[in-house]
């Protein structure tokens, strides 16, 4: 219903401040009762975070809702990032309020700014976004799904994207031996490899190619070996010396359904980091990445990954899962670099306990993150290990993380499951030994020989037992923490 | 319009729509191909151009971006390599601080832009917002924009069918 000549509108806030968002409305801020209303003289400060700077009132954006109390019109208020202080009304002269309402009013609600931009202008911001959040803003509602689908449209072809698993694989390789690949492409020298693997599929296609490069970069002890090394080395990066060349290559055959590789030398870090750069920013335009996982990588290249990644958003719309297997990463400064990071990372595997910092739980990088610790060893460390974690998550329950997935794996011959158990949960302490129930299960008869679940009364436990053939030695316990 | 040294520093007067004058000069206001293209037209004329689609605190601020671009060369037609053309992030540190602006006045700018057709300031501002849409999940686009989710069942239902495949298992595991 839209207010006549006569109404007043009027806004007004009682409560303590409160953080207001975009289109966010509330009874709050709606003036309660003719009676009720305070000094129309009062103004509505509006602060921004810092709480200095007085937000225009032409920022504040009145949409009706309903005309009652005779001469009084409800209105939400809409703020963006905006803090609301003190307990103020604000007076708006009808005609004032009405040209707002008239210039934001779409279909009888407010309007905002996807709204009001022309279609082709629309096009262009949609042209500079990535398939992920094409699709996400898609989805949006009607009018942007119209925008983005439409015949017309200059980018309907990108959003039913190609969708892509890329595994990024780090390792120091010598003379004579590469461990991933066959053909073995150096053999002179010492080097650090990024292993990239690429696996993806159309829309309705099951074929799915992969596509794999080897980034080589020398790694020697001193200046002159290394020129050694890269004058030996001066053949092979001809024929990828620009980067370019490379993926575009191996994408014109990754899209023709065939499995590909390039392999290809760098001189330096900062080379790499380029090429890194332009392959995953080629990757994030052409395609949707559906997840990515790290292995075995030094906080070196974390720290350059993280960057790319940022930058990119990657991450942001697909899980990032990271693996140090072997423990000799681990026990350099990836924990630390890890826990600052920015970037969402939902698994994280590693083998050692014996690296985990105390508070690394709580790094923002691991929120919701699923963690899979895996250890080697006798029955000994085991213990000592598995006493670390429970010390570890037994601190979780003090906090607002919540573990409510605990997995254990294990095929130590003779492993005293029954006792272990026992004295598991004498260490976590906060889980209640009588709730805890033992049921065995089976997933894989090739893989599994036993296993057994605990559940709690709640459900937010989970225990598994269970021995593996192909693991020998292996000892492995998955925890899940969510916030 | 080609012109010299002297000429770009010839004073040109532009009205906003609530009548607001502001006397610049050629070599400020020439990636404006509107005004341009109005300047051919009225010839020697001293009368200020109208520019009934721009207010005047817009205005201002448009000439404060070409007075601080002016003497940054014209850019490239077409940016023909994949790699430039969808890279938003490559926008200066005093551009991100001028459209640094609640959304609203963010919207005026580009409007601004598109209607003096300034190609540079609609780009930056195109950039902009995009930059603002990235990695941002549905819901959080909704409330940023202030959008409502105005699907029918029907068409929710064709979504899910048509675009569901990007978003598998894995997916809902990161959100």
């Amino acid at each position: 219903m839209i207010p006549d000549s006569q109404v007043r509108v009027f806004i007004y806030k009682s409560e303590s401040e409160v953080t207001l968002r975009s289109r966010q409305s509330f009874p709050g801020l709606l003036c309660p009762s003719k009676g009720e209303f305070p000094d129309p003289a009062d103004a509505l400060w509006v602060f921004d975070r810092e709480g200095e700077s007085v937000v225009d009132r032409s920022q504040l954006h009145f949409l009706p809702l309903d005309v009652s109390n005779q001469q009084i019109v409800h209105v939400p208020v809409c703020v963006t990032n905006c803090i609301v202080q003190n307990a103020h009304s604000l007076e708006q002269k009808t005609e004032s309020a009405m040209q707002h309402i008239e210039e934001w009013k779409v279909d009888g609600r407010v309007s905002t700014m996807l709204d009001n931009l022309p279609v082709e202008i629309l096009h262009q911001i949609f042209s500079e976004l990535p398939p992920s959040d094409l699709l996400q803003t898609a989805c949006l509602n009607a009018r942007q799904l119209g925008i983005i689908t439409g015949s017309r449209s200059p980018v309907r072809n990108r959003l039913p994207p190609i969708k892509f698993k890329l595994q990024i694989k780090e390792y120091k390789g010598v003379k004579g031996y590469s461990r991933s690949h066959p053909k073995g492409f150096h053999d002179a020298f010492y080097f650090v490899c990024y292993e990239i693997v690429v696996t993806g599929h159309k829309k309705d296609e099951t074929a799915q190619p992969s596509a794999s490069l080897y980034i080589y970069m020398p790694c020697c002890s001193n200046d002159k070996q290394h020129k050694e090394v890269l004058g030996a080395d001066e053949n092979r990066t001809d024929r990828n010396s620009h980067p370019h060349v490379g993926f575009n290559e191996m994408f014109n055959n990754f899209f023709s359904r065939r499995n590909y590789e390039i392999s290809t030398t760098f001189k330096s870090i900062e080379e790499v980091k380029c090429y890194m750069k332009q392959l995953l920013t080629y990757l994030n335009i052409t395609a949707h990445i559906n997840k990515v996982t790290l292995s075995e990588i030094t906080a070196d290249t974390w720290m350059f990954l993280e960057k790319i990644f940022l930058d990119l958003n990657i991450g942001r719309h697909c899980p990032v899962e990271c693996h140090v297997t072997d423990g000799q990463n681990a026990e350099d400064n990836l924990m630390d670099v890890i826990e600052c990071t920015k970037v969402p990372i939902s698994y994280f595997y590693i083998t050692s306990i014996y690296c985990f910092p105390d508070n690394w739980f709580y790094s923002n990088g691991l929120q919701n993150a699923h963690i899979h610790f895996i250890s080697y060893g006798d029955m000994t460390r085991l213990i000592v290990t598995f006493r670390s974690l429970c010390q570890l998550l037994t601190g979780l329950y003090e906090t607002d993380r919540k573990v409510t997935k605990w997995e254990i794996c294990s095929n130590l011959v003779g492993f005293p499951r029954h006792n272990f158990l026992s004295h598991m949960l004498q260490e976590i302490k906060t889980v209640d030994p009588s709730s805890v129930t033992l049921t065995d299960f089976y997933e894989d008869v090739d893989e599994v020989e036993e296993t057994a679940i605990i559940h709690t009364a709640t459900q937010d436990l989970l225990v598994t037992f269970y021995t593996e053939k192909r693991l020998p030695s292996a000892f492995r316990l998955t925890v899940e923490v969510v916030k | 319009m080609a012109a010299d040294g002297d000429s770009m520093d010839r004073i040109v007067k532009i009205k906003s729509k609530d009548g607001q004058i502001f006397d610049v000069t050629l070599g400020t206001i020439k990636k404006s191909k509107l005004i341009m293209t109005m300047l051919e037209q009225l010839g020697d004329s001293t009368d200020a151009i109208p520019l009934p689609n721009v207010d005047g605190s817009t205005l201002k601020k448009v000439i404060e971006w070409l007075e601080h671009h002016k003497e940054e060369p014209e850019p490239a037609e077409e940016e023909s390599d994949p790699l430039r053309m969808r890279i938003s992030t490559d926008i200066s540190e005093w551009d991100k601080t001028f459209f640094d602006v609640e959304q609203s006045v963010l919207q005026a700018y580009i409007l601004a832009a598109n209607y003096l057709s300034i190609k540079p300031l609609l780009d930056i501002g195109c950039k902009t917002v995009a930059n603002m849409i990235k990695g941002k999940t549905t819901e959080q686009l909704r409330d940023l924009f202030g959008l409502e989710d105005d699907f029918t069942d029907e068409e929710r239902a064709a979504i899910k069918r048509e675009y569901a495949w990007a978003d598998d298992e894995e997916n809902q595991a990161a959100a």
